[in-house]
């Protein structure tokens, strides 16, 4: 295990500094994907054993394997080629973070108690052990903070209240003066968030040097093509690359295009015909994704206002006119004029925000759909391959569980 | 809803109430009454390069909640959403005319130790000069983002503009009168401010029967000082803060600045943990039990036995909340047995008018009787103490207390419904202050005329060494602030050379990637 504090300094060939990260590229893009088919940490677990044993294997040290030291190597390089890679914006930087930190806990899980013990130790983490003294002091306080009682060496340990937040925040740490009293329980989530936190910084700064290696061009077309292969993170947008001049969309033109949307805009068009009335979080996504589909904002306003038919003029203009000038960066602070608003939502996004409860249609039914209302809505919308139908509820339906 | 609390970088979807407003969007202009002053200055947007609610930004203050307007998402959905315009709009009170606040900061505001307050030191440091202010002028205008370079200068802008309050912002990355050279917006953040807290009446509201609204006494301001002993003993004991002032909001509330290095440097991680953890989520109106976890933790533990007794003089004796039927109805929902909840009913209802400290009593007395069928005896003794809870442990407005970019209304300045000062609170002879003597502006100004006529054959040199603070009721709470302030300044210089010499470290290290 690595907290991957400092950079690797030897020299590598170019092909190898690509062909390394690209190997993590792919152990990090199945965990992600491990995410949103929900599958849980023992599922999770399985099915990523095997990915990391052909991609990224890491023998133990005890293993005397003749390979450890170049599976170090691979390992530490590939993890600093994407943090430049993916240091470039907040999502990127936010989105690698987060797969990071659950590979760090995979591996943390497979190490051996001793090889995880003695990584522990040689972190600068300060955290002191709680002596027999202490214990028997505020034996009831200890219990009564964290509901465990255990009396050994080194079942208790100290640190700053600040490098556990979680645990203050939900009280289950005892705290005197600054200090935590913290369950060795729980130095597995110390460790592994002391990791996030450490690494968000360092992507962070990275991202601020980042400008400077452009210079270096050997390697920036190289970051580039990573960063951009790691699924399309939020779908740009911008208005010279939308569909073009051919078929440049128009509010009259959205019914006949929705047949070629996909899924969750075609429902989300529905809807919207059905109930003459969209909620905030589907009227949102559906503007959005018209906006990248290249419909101007005068457009965009008369498909609103015609689509909203049961909605009069003055509450059209009170209620929700505001909000389609807002995502088209017509309105709103600097910074929302300067971005021209928002970008269209990415699968990604649709995929990890809050699920829509009733009444609303935002996200994507592959989610969010009961595996009968899914099939109803695929027929609906002309697809009619049995077989296909039926693989779609099974698959969809165990995809279903952690989102509903 | 976690929109409110945090207006997160990356969040371009807000999670708001159904066909509301986007929050990452300025509220339409028309509607925003608070921002006619400079609308550029309300709708600049804060921190960390992001678009942020600008409601989000700066404490409303619901003390002042019926003059203003300038109510913020998370108090939006209680109450004070569709407030009535001023009611007694033509006879607006006369501390807030511009020539009452110009003789008070003139004369009265100890602007000098304000500033030592703010900025940790004699001479002025980023602390100071690169912190917001935000002026509330006469007529409603909101003007954010005003810094200044020193004390007098700042005193200066108040006299001038007369600001019916100001509030007290964090110290920004660079000063937040140049945010708009910067090339990046995400240059300009927020890095430092005081922890602060916000306790307020309203938030007692379903418990106080003495008076409702804006209206105290002395009876309900007991809550405001339980609140003040809890709160105060957890950030002393649990997280070792020293420098904390409290601070009276005015009316009917109380205020806390946490000055202490470890707190000012705190990120919104920190606070919203520090905050929650003092939070107690309690059972709502249809007694509905969230489960307070057994054993209590030691922090609950504590508090407990400080409010005990006040549970039996405060809440039963003086606030008496279940006298009425219909109000022992709620103590009845908050009892988790059925078959003793209706032997209570059956008693309350032959023996009327028992008083609150009687049918707590009763609770004993019936269940002792045989009368509880779900319960055992442990599980209402800790029901019990779960009510305890509720009608003393403190309520705070837990959204203030999360943000580093939030404003709160600074100490002395004039609460406009009332005319008081705000002045800080001693926690030392907490139990003494009383909110109702505490000095008007008026009064004040009165004061010094008395005085100077009172002294009259005084000479001009010994006159003048007399400031006009000293001669009023102001005096005690200016001259606690300044010894506040003093010990704040000691504590922060033994600090400064260590600290420089970290610093340079850091810089070194942080150079090598
Ligand atoms: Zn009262």
């Amino acid at each position: 295990m690595n907290f991957y504090l400092t950079p690797p300094t030897g020299d590598i060939a170019l092909e190898q500094f690509e062909e390394w990260a690209i190997a993590r590229l792919k152990v990090l893009a199945e965990l992600e994907a491990c995410q949103f088919r929900n599958r849980s940490p023992a599922e999770t677990e399985e099915y990523m054993k095997p990915v990391l044993e052909k991609y990224m294997r890491l023998s133990s040290n005890a293993s005397r394997s003749s390979e450890v030291e170049a599976e170090r190597k691979r390992d530490h390089y590939s993890h600093w080629t994407l943090r430049l890679a993916f240091s470039s914006t907040a999502d990127l930087r936010q989105r690698f973070a987060r797969l990071e930190a659950q590979l760090f806990r995979l591996r943390m899980q497979w190490d051996d108690a001793r090889e995880r013990r003695a990584f522990i130790d040689s972190l600068a983490m300060s955290w002191e052990t709680v002596s027999e003294e202490e214990r028997a002091q505020w034996r009831t306080e200890l219990k009564a903070a964290t509901r465990v009682w255990s009396d050994e060496e080194e079942s208790w340990f100290k640190v700053a209240w600040e490098n556990v937040p979680e645990l203050v925040e939900r009280r289950q740490c005892l705290l005197k003066r600054g200090v935590a009293y913290v369950h060795v329980r729980e130095q597995s989530t110390m460790v592994v968030n002391e990791f996030s936190r450490q690494l968000e910084s360092g992507l962070e700064l990275a991202g601020r040097f980042l400008p400077r290696m452009d210079e270096d061009n050997r390697l920036s077309p190289i970051l580039h093509h990573l960063s951009q292969s790691f699924v399309a993170p939020d779908a740009g947008y911008s208005e010279s690359s939308s569909i073009g001049d051919i078929t440049i969309p128009t509010a009259a033109s959205v019914d006949g295009l929705s047949q070629h949307f996909p899924l969750c805009m075609q429902n989300l068009h529905r809807e919207l015909r059905k109930n003459s009335h969209l909620k905030h979080f589907g009227r949102l996504q559906f503007t959005l994704f018209l906006k990248g589909i290249g419909l101007s904002l005068e457009e965009s306003i008369l498909f609103w206002r015609k689509s909203f038919k049961l909605v009069a003029d003055d509450k059209f203009k009170s209620e929700y006119l505001y909000n389609i000038r807002h995502s088209y960066g017509d309105v709103g602070g600097d910074a929302n004029r300067r971005g021209r608003g928002y970008t269209p939502y990415s699968c990604q996004k649709l995929l990890t925000e809050a699920p829509p409860s009733s009444g609303q249609a935002h996200g994507c039914p592959y989610r969010t759909y009961a595996p009968d209302n899914l099939i109803a809505l695929l027929q609906n919308v002309g697809v009619t391959d049995r077989p296909l139908l039926q693989g779609r509820a099974i698959g969809f339906s165990s995809m279903r569980i952690g989102a509903s | 809803m976690p929109h409110a609390t945090s207006p997160s970088p990356e969040q371009d979807a807000p999670a708001n109430v159904e066909d509301s407003y986007m929050t990452d969007a300025p509220p339409a202009p028309a509607e925003d009454a608070e921002s006619t002053g400079d609308t550029t200055n309300s709708q600049q947007l804060p921190t960390n390069g992001a678009p942020s609610t600008l409601e989000s930004m700066f404490d409303d203050d619901d003390d002042d909640g019926d003059e203003f307007s300038s109510s913020g998402p998370t108090k939006a959905d209680e109450s004070s959403q569709d407030k009535p315009q001023q009611q007694q709009q033509p006879s607006k009170p006369k501390y807030s005319s511009p020539d009452i606040l110009r003789q008070f900061y003139q004369r009265l505001f100890p602007f000098r130790w304000l500033f030592q307050w703010l900025n940790h030191s004699a001479t002025p440091q980023p602390d100071f000069q690169n912190r917001e202010f935000a002026f509330v002028l006469p007529g409603g205008a909101y003007i954010r983002y005003q810094s200044f370079m020193t004390a007098d200068l700042f005193r200066k802008q108040c006299v001038q503009m007369t600001p019916e309050r100001f509030e007290v912002g964090p110290q920004y990355s660079v000063n937040p009168r140049d945010r708009k050279q910067l090339r990046k917006a995400s240059a300009f953040k927020p890095i430092m401010k005081e922890l602060v807290f916000d306790i307020d009446m309203t938030d007692y509201d379903p418990i106080r029967t003495c008076c409702s609204g804006a209206a105290i006494c002395n009876k309900c301001w007991q809550f405001i000082v339980m609140a003040v002993k809890v709160v105060d003993a957890a950030l002393r004991e649990d997280f070792g803060f020293q420098h904390i002032l409290w601070v009276y909001s005015g009316r009917r509330g109380a205020h806390a600045w946490i000055s202490d290095k470890r707190a000012r440097e705190m990120d919104d991680t920190k606070r919203r943990a520090l905050a929650n953890y003092l939070v107690l989520t309690m059972g709502n109106e249809q007694g509905k039990r969230t489960g307070i976890k057994r054993p209590l933790h030691p922090h609950l533990d504590r508090s407990l036995k400080i409010l005990n007794p006040y549970f039996q003089d405060t809440v039963l004796a003086d606030q008496d909340p279940w006298h009425s039927p219909e109000r022992a109805e709620k103590l009845l929902q908050l009892l988790p047995d059925k078959g003793l909840t209706t032997a209570l009913q059956k008693k309350w209802d032959s023996t009327p008018d028992r008083s609150s400290n009687q049918k707590w009593a009763d609770i004993d007395t019936v269940a002792e009787a045989g009368s509880l069928t779900t319960l055992s005896a442990k599980q209402l003794v800790d029901a019990k103490q779960d009510i305890r809870l509720e009608y003393t442990y403190p309520r705070l407005d837990a959204e203030v207390s999360k943000k580093l970019n939030h404003l709160l209304k600074s100490p002395f300045v004039i609460h406009p419904g009332t005319g008081r000062v705000c002045v800080p609170i001693d926690t030392r002879t907490l139990e003494d202050f009383d909110p109702l003597t505490v000095p008007t502006v008026t009064d004040l100004l009165r004061e010094i005329d008395e005085w100077d006529a009172n002294h009259g054959t005084m000479s001009d040199e010994e006159r003048a060494k007399v400031q006009d603070w000293q001669k009023t009721s102001l005096k005690g709470y200016v001259e606690y602030f300044r010894g506040y302030v003093a010990g704040l300044l000691k504590e922060e210089a033994k600090g400064s050379k260590r600290g420089r010499e970290e610093d340079v470290q850091a810089g070194a290290e942080s150079m090598e990637f």
